[in-house]
C-alpha cells in the first residue's frame, strides 16, 4: 500500500510533523541503543518516520523491531553476537530520509531494515547497494524498488502488482463479476494497482468497459460517475486513496451507481468513510492483513499488547519478520559481513514469519505475500471477507 | 437520453460553485482592475470556517439543519470577509500604486499562506463535513439531484441577483463602478476609495466563503488546498464570463460546468481540466471580452 | 492679513464683510521628483468671489489645483477653507468640507449613465436632497434632460462639460475649482460654458477659475492671478490685468485662445451674466 500513500504525504511531512510530531523523548535523528556486549554487536539500521504526520507506523515498526531484538539477546544473540539497533528517524521525507543511507553507511552496519516510504526507499537502496550492504523492507510495496538490479535488495512486504492481482480474483472467482470500470488517481501506487487488475480481470475471462484516470484533488465527480452508471459495469475498482474513494461512492450512490466499489488499502483511511458515508458500507478493499487478523501473528500481537499497551499497526508484523530473516540469514552465513549477509538472505525460501513463510525469488521480493479482501461493514470497521491463502 | 439530462443537471450544480467563486474574481477585479488568486484561499478558509461553526453549534446542541446551514454560511461569510479585509490592508493596500504584477504575486503569495495555515490548524487530511441536507437525493425518471445541489444552484442565483442589485442600484455600488473607472475622480465626489475597496475585497471574500460552505454541504469534503484547482476554475469561470461583469460570473461558471460534464460523454475523464485549460486559453486569445463583455471601460 | 486688505476693491458684494476667506493658500509648493511645479503660491478666495488663475502651459495651475483639493500632498505651505486648515486631507475629505474640483480635461465616468455622474457628484448630499439637486442641475442644463439615461461616454464634449459641470453643482460645493472647462471644445460649445460659469459664479459660491482664455476669464472673475513658472507673477482686479502691459503681450497680443476668439471689445457686456 502505503508506498502511495506515503509518497504522496511525504512532501507534506515537513511541514505537518512541526505540528503533530509525537512525544517521542530524544527523536533527533538519530540515537543508537546499544545491547551488545563482549563479542563484535551485529549493527542493524532502521530507517522509519519516528517523528511527523506518519510516526504512529514509525513508532509501531520500531517497537516490533525491539521486540524481535530483546527476544534474540535474551537468547544470546546471534552466533555470540549481540543485535545492536541503529534507529534514524527519517520524518517521512526524503532528503531526510535518504541522508539516512548515507548515515548507516558511515556507521558500518551490517544490515538495514527501511525506508517505509518508496520514495526513500528507492533512492536510499542504491546508496546501499554502492556501499553493499544488505536492505530489507518492510514497507516499501513499489515494485519498482526490486526491479533496479540490486542484489542487495530484499522485500517482507507484498508488491503493489500483487494486490491488483488479488482484487482481480476475487472480482471474477468470488463475486463472478462480468464488467469492471477502472479509475485511478494517476498516481504510481494507484495506478499500477489498477493496471494490474485490469490485465489480470481481462486473463480471467472479465471485460473492461473503461479505464480512466481522475484527479484525485476534485471534489466533484458526478459527470464521471453519470457516465460510468450508463455503462452499468459490475465492478467499480478504484485505484488510490481514501479521500476520492469516499467521495467516488459518495456520489455514485446518490447517482443511483448499483456497481461493487472495489478498492485498495490505500483507501484504509479515515477520510474513506467520512466522506463515504454510508454509501461506504460494503465497499472491498485488498490489504495486506492487519497483523491481529493472523493466526500466524498472534503471539506476536500478544506480546506487543503486553510490552506496549498499544496495538501494532498494520507493518509492524512485517518490521518484526524483517529483523529475524536478517538473522536468520547470519546465521545460515555464519558471518556477520554484509556480503556474507546478502548471500545468504538470497538463499532464504522457508522462512516461517509472523506474517506467514517468507520466500525470496531472484530479484528479492517475497513471493508469498499475503493479500485479503476487507469488507466495510456497516459500524464501519473492516473485517476479512476474502482469504485467498486460506485453503 | 437519461445520461445527458443527468450531465445537464451536474453540469448547472458544479457550473453554480464556479459562478459564485468566479463572482468574487470579478467583484474585486471589475473595481481594482486586480486579479485576486487570494480567492481560492478565501473560498478555502470560508468552507473550514463553516464547518467550525457547525461543529460548534452542534457541540451546543443545535440539531435544526437549516439553522446549522445559515450559521455556517453567515459565520463563514463574516469571518471570511473579515479575513479578506485583512488580505486588502496587508496584501493589497501598500502595492497599491505599484506595478499590477505586485499585487497579483502578493494575492498568490496568500493563497499559499492561507492554505499552509488551514493545514497547520487542521492538518493535511481531508475534512467532513456533517450531511445537513440528508443523504436522499431527489430522482426524477432518470435524473437525481441531491437537496445541497438544488441550494448551491439558489443561493448562486440569490448572490448573484444581490450583487448585480448592489452594484447597479445603490449609492455603495455606483460608486464602486465610479472607482472602476477612476479613484481619483471617485474621490473628488466625496467618496472615501480605500474604504469601497475595501468593502469589495470583504464581498469578494464573504462570496467565496459561501462557495466554500456549499461545496462542503454538498460534497462531503474539504481540504486544505481545495482553493487552488477550484480557484483557477473559478478565474477560468470569471473570464469567460466576462471578468468585471457580475451576471457574467454565473453564465461564465454555468457554461464552465455544463461544458466539462458535457465533454465527458464524449472524452475520457483525464479532459476536464484540459478543457478548463482550453476555455481559458481560447477566452484570452479570441474574446479577452468573454461572453457578456466587460463594460465598455473607456475612460472619459 | 486683515480682512479690509483680503476684500479686494471691485470683488462682488460679499454677504457679510466679517467673514474671512473661503480659500487661502500660503507658500504652496509641489514638487514631482526634481521637478518643482509650484514654487510657493499666496492666494486668497473670498465668499462669493470669482477669481481666476491665468497662465501659460505647465505654468502650475494644474498642479495648484490638485494640491488644494487634496490629490497630491504639497511639498511645503498651507491650505485652509473657512480658516480651518486642511493641508494633506484626503480628497473626499475635503468634498465633505463643500470644496469641489472640475478636473481638467472632464474625467467624466464614461460607463456609467449622465444620470449616475450626476447622482455621484451628489454622494456627500443627505439622500433624499439628490433628487431635488438633481432636477435643480436639469434647470441648468435642460439639454442633458433628455440623455439621462445615456451612457455618458457617449456624449459630445460640450455634454460631457455640462456632465462634469453638473455633476459638481450636485455636491452643492461651497468653493467650486475649474481646471480649464473650455478646454477642447469648439467655441460656440465654450461660449455656452462660459455663459454657464458666469452663471455659477453669480449664485455666490467661491469659484476659483482655471483658464487659458485670458479675456474671456477675466470677464468672468473680478480678480486674477497670473502664475508663470511656479510663481504668482502678477495679480490684480480683472480690469487692471487686462489692462497691464505684461499681460497684453504675453497672453493677448500673440495670445493661442484669441485666435479662436476675435479681439472682443473689453467693455462689452461679459457673457452670459446679467
Ligand atoms: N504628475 C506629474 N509628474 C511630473 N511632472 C508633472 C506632473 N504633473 C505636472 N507636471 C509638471 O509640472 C509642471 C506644471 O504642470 P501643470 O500644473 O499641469 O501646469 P498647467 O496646468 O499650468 O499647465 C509642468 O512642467 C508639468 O510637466
Ligand atoms: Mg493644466
Amino acid at each position: 500500500m502505503q508506498a502511495g500513500t506515503r509518497m504522496r504525504r511525504s512532501a507534506l511531512a515537513g511541514v505537518v510533523g512541526i505540528a503533530s510530531a509525537v512525544a517521542l523523548v530524544g527523536w533527533n535523528g538519530a540515537q543508537a541503543h546499544v545491547h551488545a556486549a563482549g563479542a563484535t554487536p551485529v549493527k542493524i539500521g532502521f530507517a522509519n518516520p519516528l517523528t511527523g504526520s506518519e510516526a504512529s507506523y514509525g513508532v509501531s515498526d520500531y517497537n516490533a523491531v525491539k521486540l524481535a531484538v530483546n527476544s534474540v539477546n535474551a537468547k544470546g544473540g546471534v552466533d555470540g553476537h549481540k543485535v545492536q539497533i541503529i534507529a534514524y528517524d527519517t520524518k517521512a521525507d526524503p532528503a531526510t530520509g535518504i541522508a539516512g543511507a548515507h548515515y548507516f553507511v558511515s556507521q558500518g552496519v551490517n544490515a538495514v531494515i527501511g525506508f517505509f516510504n518508496s520514495d526513500i526507499s528507492i533512492p536510499a537502496s542504491a546508496i546501499l547497494h554502492a556501499a553493499g550492504i544488505p536492505m530489507v523492507s518492510a514497507a516499501s510495496t513499489n515494485p519498482k524498488l526490486t526491479e533496479q538490479g540490486f542484489h542487495n535488495v530484499f522485500r517482507v512486504c507484498g508488491t503493489d502488482n500483487e494486490q491488483g492481482l488479488v482484487e482481480a480474483e476475487f472480482a471474477r472467482n468470488v463475486l463472478h463479476a462480468k464488467t469492471a470500470v477502472v479509475l485511478d488517481d494517476e498516481e504510481v501506487y494507484g495506478e499500477g494497482v489498477s493496471q494490474f487488475f485490469a490485465n489480470d480481470f481481462k486473463k480471467l475471462g472479465g471485460k473492461i468497459l473503461s479505464h480512466q484516470g481522475i484527479n484525485p484533488n476534485l471534489t466533484d465527480y458526478t459527470s464521471l460517475l453519470t457516465q460510468v452508471k450508463a455503462m452499468h459495469p459490475d465492478i467499480l475498482q478504484f485505484g488510490g486513496f481514501d479521500p476520492a474513494a469516499g467521495l467516488l461512492v459518495k456520489q455514485g450512490r446518490s447517482l443511483g451507481l448499483k456497481s461493487t466499489f472495489i478498492s485498495d488499502d490505500g483507501v484504509i483511511g479515515p477520510a474513506f468513510t467520512q466522506a463515504g458515508g454510508r454509501s461506504a458500507v460494503g465497499s472491498f478493499l485488498s490489504s495486506a492483513p492487519s497483523p491481529q487478523d493472523l493466526a500466524s501473528a498472534r503471539p506476536f500481537v500478544a506480546e506487543y499488547v503486553r510490552t506496549y499497551h498499544a496495538q501494532p499497526t498494520e507493518f509492524a508484523g512485517y518490521n518484526y519478520d524483517a529483523l529475524n530473516v536478517i538473522v536468520q540469514a547470519i546465521r545460515d552465513a555464519h558471518s556477520i559481513t554484509p556480503a556474507a549477509i546478502i548471500r545468504a538472505l538470497a538463499g532464504i525460501h522457508t522462512f516461517k514469519g509472523v506474517t506467514g513463510r517468507v520466500d525470496f525469488n531472484s530479484i528479492g521480493n517475497n513471493t508469498t505475500p499475503e493479500y485479503v479482501i476487507y469488507r466495510v461493514q456497516s459500524n464501519y470497521s473492516n473485517k476479512i471477507y476474502w482469504n485467498p491463502n486460506a485453503h | 437520453m437519461g445520461t445527458l439530462a443527468q450531465q445537464l443537471v451536474n453540469g448547472v450544480v458544479i457550473g453554480a460553485v464556479y459562478g459564485l467563486i468566479a463572482l468574487g474574481y470579478t467583484m474585486v477585479y471589475g473595481i481594482v482592475r486586480l486579479i485576486n488568486f487570494a480567492q481560492g484561499g478565501l473560498y478555502a478558509a470560508g468552507a473550514f470556517i463553516g464547518l467550525e461553526v457547525v461543529e460548534i453549534l452542534q457541540a451546543h446542541r443545535v440539531e435544526s439543519p437549516a439553522l446549522l446551514i445559515l450559521a455556517a454560511l453567515a459565520g463563514a461569510m463574516i469571518a471570511t470577509g473579515a479575513l479578506a479585509f485583512l488580505v486588502e490592508r496587508v496584501a493589497y493596500r501598500p502595492l497599491r500604486r505599484a506595478p499590477i504584477l505586485s499585487a497579483l504575486v502578493s494575492s498568490l503569495a496568500v493563497l499559499f499562506l492561507i492554505e499552509n495555515v488551514i493545514q497547520l490548524l487542521t492538518g493535511a487530511q481531508p475534512q467532513t463535513y456533517p450531511s445537513l441536507l440528508g443523504l436522499q437525493p431527489w430522482t426524477l425518471g432518470p435524473i437525481t439531484l441531491a437537496p445541497s445541489g438544488l441550494l448551491i444552484v439558489l443561493v448562486a442565483l440569490g448572490l448573484m441577483g444581490a450583487m448585480q442589485w448592489f452594484v447597479q442600484r445603490t449609492r455603495t455600488g455606483r460608486a464602486m463602478r465610479a472607482i472602476a473607472v477612476n479613484q481619483e475622480v471617485a474621490g473628488l465626489m466625496g467618496v472615501d476609495v480605500r474604504r469601497v475597496v475595501a468593502l469589495t475585497f470583504v464581498m469578494g471574500g464573504a462570496l467565496g466563503a459561501a462557495a466554500g460552505v456549499l461545496v462542503g454541504l454538498n460534497y462531503g469534503t474539504i481540504t486544505f488546498n481545495m482553493g487552488e484547482l477550484a480557484g483557477l476554475e473559478g478565474f477560468t469561470a470569471a473570464v469567460l464570463g466576462g471578468i468585471g461583469n457580475v451576471p457574467g460570473a454565473l453564465v461564465g461558471g454555468l457554461v464552465l460546468g455544463l461544458l466539462q460534464s458535457l465533454i465527458t460523454i464524449v472524452l475520457p475523464n483525464q479532459w476536464n481540466e484540459a478543457v478548463v485549460f482550453a476555455v481559458l486559453i481560447a477566452v484570452l486569445a479570441f474574446r479577452p471580452r468573454g461572453i457578456l463583455g466587460e463594460r465598455v471601460a473607456e475612460r472619459a | 492679513m486683515s480682512e479690509a486688505e483680503a476684500a479686494p476693491p471691485g470683488a462682488v458684494p460679499v454677504p457679510s464683510a466679517r467673514t474671512g476667506p473661503a480659500l487661502a493658500v500660503q507658500g504652496l509648493r509641489v514638487r514631482y521628483g526634481a521637478v518643482e511645479a509650484v514654487r510657493g503660491i499666496d492666494l486668497e478666495l473670498m465668499p462669493g468671489e470669482c477669481v481666476a488663475i491665468l497662465g501659460a502651459n505647465g505654468a502650475g495651475k494644474t498642479s495648484t489645483l490638485r494640491a488644494i483639493a487634496g490629490l497630491v500632498r504639497p511639498s511645503a505651505g498651507q491650505v485652509r477653507i473657512d480658516g480651518r486648515i486642511v493641508t494633506g486631507q484626503p480628497s473626499h475629505r475635503l468634498a465633505q468640507r463643500g470644496l469641489t474640483l472640475v478636473p481638467e480635461g472632464r474625467q467624466i465616468f464614461g460607463p456609467l449613465s449622465v444620470q449616475e455622474n450626476l447622482e455621484l457628484g451628489g454622494y456627500t448630499r443627505a439622500r433624499a436632497s439628490v433628487r431635488t439637486g438633481l432636477e435643480e442641475v436639469l434647470e441648468v442644463f435642460p439639454a442633458l434632460r433628455p440623455r439621462l439615461a445615456t451612457l455618458a461616454g457617449n456624449l459630445s464634449g460640450g455634454e460631457q462639460q455640462m456632465v462634469a459641470l453638473g455633476r459638481a453643482l450636485m455636491a452643492e460645493p461651497r468653493l467650486l475649482m475649474l481646471d480649464e472647462p473650455s478646454l477642447g471644445l469648439a467655441p460656440q460649445v465654450a461660449t455656452q460654458i462660459f455663459q454657464v460659469v458666469a452663471a455659477i459664479a453669480a449664485r455666490g459660491l467661491a469659484v476659483l477659475l482655471v483658464e487659458q482664455n485670458v479675456h474671456r476669464a477675466l470677464r468672468v472673475a473680478s480678480r486674477g492671478y497670473v502664475l508663470e513658472l511656479g510663481r504668482v507673477a502678477l495679480q490684480g482686479p480683472s480690469a487692471d490685468l487686462l489692462a497691464s502691459p505684461h499681460v497684453r503681450r504675453a497672453y493677448l497680443g500673440h495670445g493661442m485662445g484669441e485666435a479662436a476668439a476675435p479681439a472682443t471689445p473689453p467693455a462689452a457686456t461679459p457673457d452670459g451674466l446679467r
